[in-house]
């Protein structure tokens, strides 16, 4: 790669609001981010952030409101359908609950092969053997091909759904709460699943999820959303490791540790999430925010990048 | 400390003619007065059965065939109707996962409250309804007066689960069952939720039964836990004794599968492998027999006991690994 490629996936001041009764939900609002090919980019933030639409803005299933997200250096938003179906193979979706895009009635081999054909990528005669070689990228037997997503169990099912994804010989996953509908003694091997693949095919991952930890194993860098904007972005260990944003640090103390002597201080972030219909003026955060003073309330706190590449958009903390 | 719930031998079946098969197998749980248990365990594990066995509140497919459960004297299996329907509104209260299926959607939050309130008999009319408020207020609800006006629907998450513990706690209860209460809400507010519990334990000297699939949860709050799987429990200890000392294999596996720092940042999990078995088709021996590393041949034919291995861990296990063998990845 040459310093002149750009990167996978680039995300400029994306912004995705929609219109309901009583006003709009500005879901996402002026979100900056890229992902280098290759690397795992996490996004965590509470329910109601924008994480997910934000997921769904970049692959264009919810049409941003206004942005820029390039891909391979081609720009989706406001692409023609054509084309887009045609980039829409380089770019697939894993969903927390494969059965939201299984159809029950069609055997795992119907579900493999579909976007072979759509995609036009395999030849009539080698599907049956392309069905038993993604079945075993994702480390189920090749016998399986013939059975209805109801005779799979959770994690088999997902094993599925990231085999569906891999059809298509995807560059970039959006992976939306993949893991948090199992069980937990299954959450690890998906997890080991997803880094053996993206270490065996270079597949980068855009990992969302609420799942502190888990983004903190296999996360390069991370962003912090707070209701659909970036509060803190970096290297994973950064910004989970030394956070900066008083959120960052409010969401990680109230991750509990599998250690009773690393006793969890008590509840730091008092309320709840406000509405994104009508988000507190200047910092979003600051109706939350321990630090907060005068000029949060009107201010837009700028996502500052320093030299490292690490941001921080407060302006409580340098 | 005394005992204050004490269930041994409880032995669940499930399913319809044929198909009923047991499906949790001689469990025996105890939780002291004032004290929190956590009992951890994945779906199919048999925890929130054993959970709902104690108030009778078993789905219509499920019924205790044996076991005693012994609460002040009394065993709770052999209550009737009536009796065990006023032990709910009094003595032991359950928190659920969707607070929604407890709520009347059509009632005012206040309103409900107040019923709650009247239903322990000392208080009535004005005086119920103040209390009501009051206990809104207690639970960290803003705008408290305000807010008993409103419907269930009207109220967030976090905010309903709120109100399910003011309705538990309305009556003082000496025991508070609570089945993954926190499992659907975000990790600041499961805070906010744990924090809120602990501080009414310690106000009313409540007992806590806290059931949830997420052991580091746990780790902060539960004063003894136990573990189960496949409809047993396989290993109960005090907390600070089972999360540094292990002594089953499916503990040490659960413990050492959770991405920590201590991993190399990622490198592969040491993750169970295989899945949890069917409940209703389990064969001979320990059902973790097949993931387990430690198995010898014993573990496929014969199931073992729960024994006690030191003053207060117990697990059920023929080969009993040093907690050193069980986290060797971990330290």
């Amino acid at each position: 790669m040459t310093a002149t490629t750009p990167p996978l996936l680039e995300v400029t001041d994306l912004t995705t609001h929609f219109k309901v009764p009583g006003g709009t939900v500005q879901a996402v609002d002026g979100v900056s981010f890229t992902i280098e090919r290759g690397t795992t980019f996490g996004l965590v933030g509470e329910s109601g952030s924008g994480k997910s639409t934000l997921g769904r803005s970049v692959l264009q299933l919810t049409r941003p409101t206004s942005g820029s997200v390039r891909f391979n250096g081609e720009e989706l938003v406001g692409m023609d359908a054509g084309r887009l179906r045609a980039i829409r193979r380089s770019m697939q979706l894993v969903f927390q609950d494969p059965y939201a895009s299984l159809n029950p009635r069609r055997t795992v081999r119907e579900a493999l092969e579909a976007p072979l054909r759509i995609h036009r990528l395999v030849p009539r005669a080698q599907r049956e053997a392309e069905v038993a070689r993604l079945l075993d990228a994702v480390g189920l037997p090749a016998r399986f091909a013939d059975r209805y997503p109801h005779e799979f169990s959770g994690g088999q099912r997902q094993r599925v759904g990231i085999a569906r994804a891999l059809a298509t010989r995807p560059e970039l996953i959006v992976c939306d709460e993949p893991i948090s509908a199992l069980d937990v003694s299954i959450q690890a091997q998906i997890l080991n699943l997803m880094m053996e693949l993206q270490r065996e095919f270079g597949i980068s991952y855009l990992f969302i999820s609420h799942d502190l930890s888990v983004v903190q194993h296999i996360a390069d860098r991370v962003a912090v959303l707070y209701l659909g904007r970036i509060a803190e972005l970096g290297t994973y260990d950064r910004v989970l490791e030394s956070p900066r944003h008083p959120y960052t640090r409010a969401l990680l103390s109230a991750v509990p540790e599998p250690d009773p002597t690393r006793a969890r201080e008590s509840a730091t972030l008092v309320g709840e999430i406000p509405s994104p219909l009508d988000p507190p003026s200047g910092c979003r955060f600051r109706t939350r925010c321990p630090l907060a003073f005068d000029r949060c309330a009107v201010e837009v706190p700028a996502l500052r990048v320093d030299a490292a590449g690490d941001a921080v958009a407060c302006h409580a903390v340098a | 400390m005394s005992t204050l719930l004490d269930m041994q031998g409880l032995r669940i079946s499930a399913g319809s003619g044929a198909a009923r098969t047991t499906v949790v197998h001689d469990v025996e749980l105890s939780v002291d007065a004032g004290e929190t248990l956590g009992v951890v365990g994945e779906s199919g594990s048999g925890k929130s059965l054993s959970g709902l066995a104690v108030l009778g509140l078993l789905p219509s497919v499920a019924r205790v065939e044996a076991g005693t459960a012994m609460f002040e004297g009394r065993d709770l299996f052999l209550l009737d109707k009536r009796e065990r329907r006023h032990l709910r509104s009094t003595d032991i209260k359950m928190v659920f996962q969707d607070p929604m299926t407890s709520l009347n959607p059509v009632m005012r939050v206040g309103a409900q409250l107040r019923e709650a309130v009247a239903a322990q008999g000392e208080l009535s009319g004005r005086a119920a309804a103040a209390r009501a408020i009051e206990l809104l207020d207690q639970v960290g609800i803003p705008d408290p007066a305000a807010r008993a006006r409103r419907y269930p629907h009207e109220f967030s998450g976090g905010m309903r689960q709120r109100v399910m513990i003011a309705m538990a706690v309305a009556s003082r209860p000496k025991l508070l069952i609570a089945d993954e209460p926190t499992t659907a809400l975000d990790v600041t507010v499961q805070a906010q939720i744990v924090d809120l519990v602990t501080e009414l334990q310690r106000q009313y000297g409540t007992a806590v039964i806290w059931i949830t699939h997420d052991l580091s949860l746990l780790a902060g709050m539960a004063d003894r836990i136990a573990v189960m799987y496949a409809g047993r429990v396989v290993e109960t200890a005090p907390a600070a004794q089972l999360y540094s000392a292990p002594r089953h294999p499916y503990t040490g596996g659960l413990l050492q599968s959770i991405p920590s720092s201590r991993l190399a940042h990622g490198a592969d999990l040491p993750a169970i492998p295989g899945m949890p078995p069917d409940p209703r088709h389990l064969g001979a021996g320990c059902a973790f027999a097949e993931r387990c590393a430690f198995a010898v041949e014993r573990c496929r034919t014969e199931t073992p006991p729960l024994l006690e291995h030191s003053d207060a861990g117990r697990a059920a296990c023929w080969v009993l690994p040093a907690p050193a063998e069980l986290l060797a990845v971990a330290r």
